[in-house]
């Protein structure tokens, strides 16, 4: 386990910076605990200063999770955010975008989203921009990239996609394994 | 006479025709009749055309050249379809003969009325055997209908060897008295002679296909009730042993237990309540969820599933479970579990969590943690602070360990992948620990009814073994001095006294801790003594759950709490064997213990 380096710390924060945007700082100056980033075998944990401490004393190939797992490094050098990071995500979100009940399950089945799934959206949301799913019932889903504005989206026809697919709540059954 | 005769082996296959292959239409008769007339003068001719059509279909079988020579009679009648219908039925014909076994029982009737037929067709053959038939033909059918006969006496055999037994069962079964006399004479016979020994256990291997469960399940019922009332009921002359010993092999047999294992539950119940037990082991318990209060209310979440179709009903003893009866959706894919809203998780594996009442902002251990439905709870419990490690040695259950625990937004917790019995030197000073130990299982039969046969005497004791350590280093890795923990709680999904009361007996023994209620209000007090073990009076302390009482996996918990942090060594055998000698009381001596304890801390 280990802080990271500035090279990392820059991918790491343009990708989280296009979900939540000037929310990062919330994530790291926070009023009740001080909280950090760490980097356990790739990937990246967002742990709570004392826990951090206390997971020092575990063999780091023994110590296979600790606090909120944001994502991974690939071994190219670019940084995936995992599903685990959803509950912040859906907390600092600047745009977001609900669901129609009806495409909820398509969407937790890793399908992109198309017009006739969206409930609502975000205004003023741009093209290619991060958002964050929720149903709409408000409870998060998932997160993904949209493909037009939201000006865009009002003339689209209902087969158009709105939302690309980058991560669902799904994935805790689909690929527990790599969690 | 002579043309009746002609008519009637005719009239015969069309009526065979009827029964099999229910083709029948009534037109053919009349012409058959018109063809029976003009037969004599052209059937001879014809013969040997058919034949060969015939065999051009089916020349393996006899049959087809025996009967040609009525078919040909039909078939000079013109009619395409006939001559198909009869080959159908030649083709079963065929079929009933070389797989008798398979036919036999469908073709029961049909096989008499045939047999019927074939006489007749003997009678009247034999009239004609000059003019059409060799006597090939008269052999063949001869013995085809030896076959059918040796058939039905089989079917009959069989029968009756069925009904042979059950007739003898009955005389076993209705009254007390003569079951437990057929059951002395047996046993009687062991006793004197191994040779019958083994015969009898050569006879109940070959009975073992023709068991009659019921009678077996009535023989159980009623013996338990004799065991209920033994002086008034038992017959004379017959040990509580010699029911027991019946009253086990019955068991093993209607349910399928080992005998060992039958064993250890007749000594764990009465009779009565070990029979209520295996019933309940044959049923599954109701399907239960924890609603994840990180996340949602257990009210917001009840409504979001009935929306979803789910029926369901709060947990009365709990704040946060469900009991699902029916469900229109997958339970464990639903939008609100994929988000973390609940977990699927047994009732009875809310109780430890329950005793080990963890409060915000202190330091938990869970050292068997896998797949983290008590590690969730103790979360929720924190109110997600504090520290909370979760500990588990199986690589592969780890994964749904993190997976939950990421799912249900825990995030004061971290996981380790070491054996528990490192964790005192690892990591220490916890103010709460659960160990929820790995043990033989019984309490959840119902769950995986292969525990009944795979389990055996030396996997208790393995498992006694690693559960001792278990709690003994868990009891290490708390610090006794916590202001508000110093709690160990440790819990198993077996039943077994070994298992569970012996195991916290041996850690009351081997460090300064005592067992403290569990706070929670049902249950049935742990043994005390059981057989010929002795136990610490404060056991009785100590929780156990029955799937046949509490409709819960079956389940034990005991809440423990430290005095202190020394680990009482030779120094206190010392003590207490001078002690022995000066014969003081063990009040005294354990006070005198207990205070520089404390100051040393």
């Amino acid at each position: 386990m280990r802080p990271m380096t500035e090279e990392e710390s820059k991918t790491f924060f343009e990708k989280l910076i296009k979900f939540i945007g000037k929310n990062v700082t919330l994530l790291i100056q926070r009023k009740d605990e001080p909280f950090c980033f760490r980097i356990q075998k790739n990937k990246v944990y967002y742990v709570s200063e004392e826990l951090m401490k206390r997971s020092q004393n575990i063999p780091r190939d023994e110590l296979c999770s600790l606090g909120t797992c944001f994502g991974r490094f690939t071994k190219t050098g670019k940084f995936k955010l995992n599903i685990t990071c959803l509950d912040y995500l859906a907390q600092y979100a600047k745009y977001k975008v609900w669901v129609k009940p009806s495409s909820e399950m398509s969407w937790v089945y890793g399908n992109n989203l198309l017009k006739a799934g969206l409930g609502r959206i975000t205004e003023d949301t741009p093209a290619n921009q991060g958002v964050v799913l929720f149903t709409m019932n408000d409870v998060a889903i998932g997160f993904g990239v949209t493909s037009k504005s939201t000006h865009e989206c009002r003339k689209l026809d209902p087969q158009a996609l709105v939302v690309y697919h980058y991560g669902d709540v799904g994935e805790y059954l689909r690929d527990e394994d790599t969690m | 006479m002579n043309r009746k005769s002609a008519v009637a082996p005719v009239k015969a296959p069309t009526g065979k025709r009827l029964v099999g292959a229910k083709k029948t239409t009534p037109a053919p008769v009349p012409i058959k009749k018109v063809a029976t007339v003009t037969k004599k003068s052209v059937a001879p001719s014809k013969k040997p055309v058919i034949q060969q059509e015939s065999e051009e279909d089916d020349s393996e079988f006899e049959e087809v050249s025996e009967e040609t020579p009525k078919k040909s009679k039909l078939i000079d009648s013109d009619d395409e379809e006939e001559s198909d219908d009869d080959f159908n039925k030649k083709n079963t014909k065929g079929f009933s003969d070389e797989n008798q076994k398979w036919l036999k029982m469908k073709n029961k009737e049909d096989d008499e009325e045939e047999d019927e037929d074939e006489e007749e067709d003997e009678d009247e053959d034999s009239d004609e055997e000059e003019e059409e038939q060799t006597n090939f033909e008269i052999q063949s059918k001869k013995l085809i209908a030896k076959k059918r006969k040796e058939e039905l006496e089989n079917i009959k055999e069989i029968q009756s060897d069925f009904n042979k037994e059950i007739p003898e069962a009955d005389k076993f079964d209705p009254t007390q008295g003569d079951e437990s006399e057929a059951e002395d004479s047996q046993d009687g016979s062991e006793g004197e002679d191994d040779e019958d020994e083994d015969e009898e256990e050569k006879e109940k291997k070959d009975d073992l296909l023709n068991i009659d469960l019921p009678m077996v399940y009535q023989r159980i019922k009623d013996v338990i009730q004799t065991l209920e009332n033994f002086g008034q009921q038992r017959k004379q002359g017959i040990s509580r042993q010699t029911y027991m010993d019946r009253l086990r092999e019955d068991i093993c047999t209607y349910f399928g237990y080992s005998q060992w294992l039958a064993d250890v539950f007749l000594k764990i119940f009465n009779a009565s309540e070990a029979l209520e037990f295996f019933e309940a082991n044959e049923t599954h318990r109701p399907l239960t969820i924890r609603a994840n209060t990180l996340k949602v209310r257990r009210k917001d979440l009840a409504e979001a599933l009935i929306a979803r179709g789910v029926h369901l009903e709060p947990i009365k003893w709990s704040q946060v479970g469900l009991t699902i009866y029916d469900t229109q959706v997958a339970i464990g894919a639903t939008p609100e579990y994929l988000a973390g809203q609940y977990i699927q998780q047994s009732a009875s594996s809310f109780l430890p969590v329950l005793a080990l009442a963890p409060q915000p902002n202190e330091r938990v251990l869970d050292l068997c943690a896998s797949p983290g439905g008590k590690t969730t709870y103790i979360a929720a419990m924190m109110k997600n602070t504090g520290t909370l490690v979760a500990n588990d040695v199986n690589k592969d259950r780890i994964k749904s360990l993190v997976a939950n625990i990421h799912r249900l937004g825990v995030k004061n917790c971290m996981v380790s992948n070491l054996d528990g019995r490192q964790y005192p030197s690892v990591l220490s000073g916890f103010d709460r620990v659960l160990v929820d130990a790995p043990c033989v299982g019984l309490g959840v039969i119902s769950k995986d009814p292969q525990i009944k046969i795979s389990k055996s005497e030396q996997d208790v004791i393995t498992c006694t073994h690693t559960q001792k350590e278990l709690l003994l280093k868990a009891i290490d890795s708390v610090d006794a001095a916590s202001p508000t923990g110093g709690i160990i709680v440790y819990s198993t999904c077996s039943l077994t006294v070994e298992e569970n009361e012996a195991v916290v007996d041996y850690a009351l023994r081997n460090r300064d801790v005592i067992v403290v209620d569990t706070t929670i209000e049902f249950g049935v007090d742990g043994f005390t003594s059981y057989r010929e073990s002795r136990f610490h009076p404060s056991l009785s302390l100590t929780k156990r759950y029955y799937p046949h009482t509490h409709n819960m996996d079956g389940f034990y918990i005991a809440k423990l709490k430290k005095r202190s942090n020394t680990i009482p060594k030779d120094e206190e055998k010392q003590q207490k064997q001078i002690s022995n000698k000066r014969k003081n009381s063990d009040t005294s001596s354990s006070d005198s213990e207990s205070k520089p304890n404390k100051k040393q801390q």
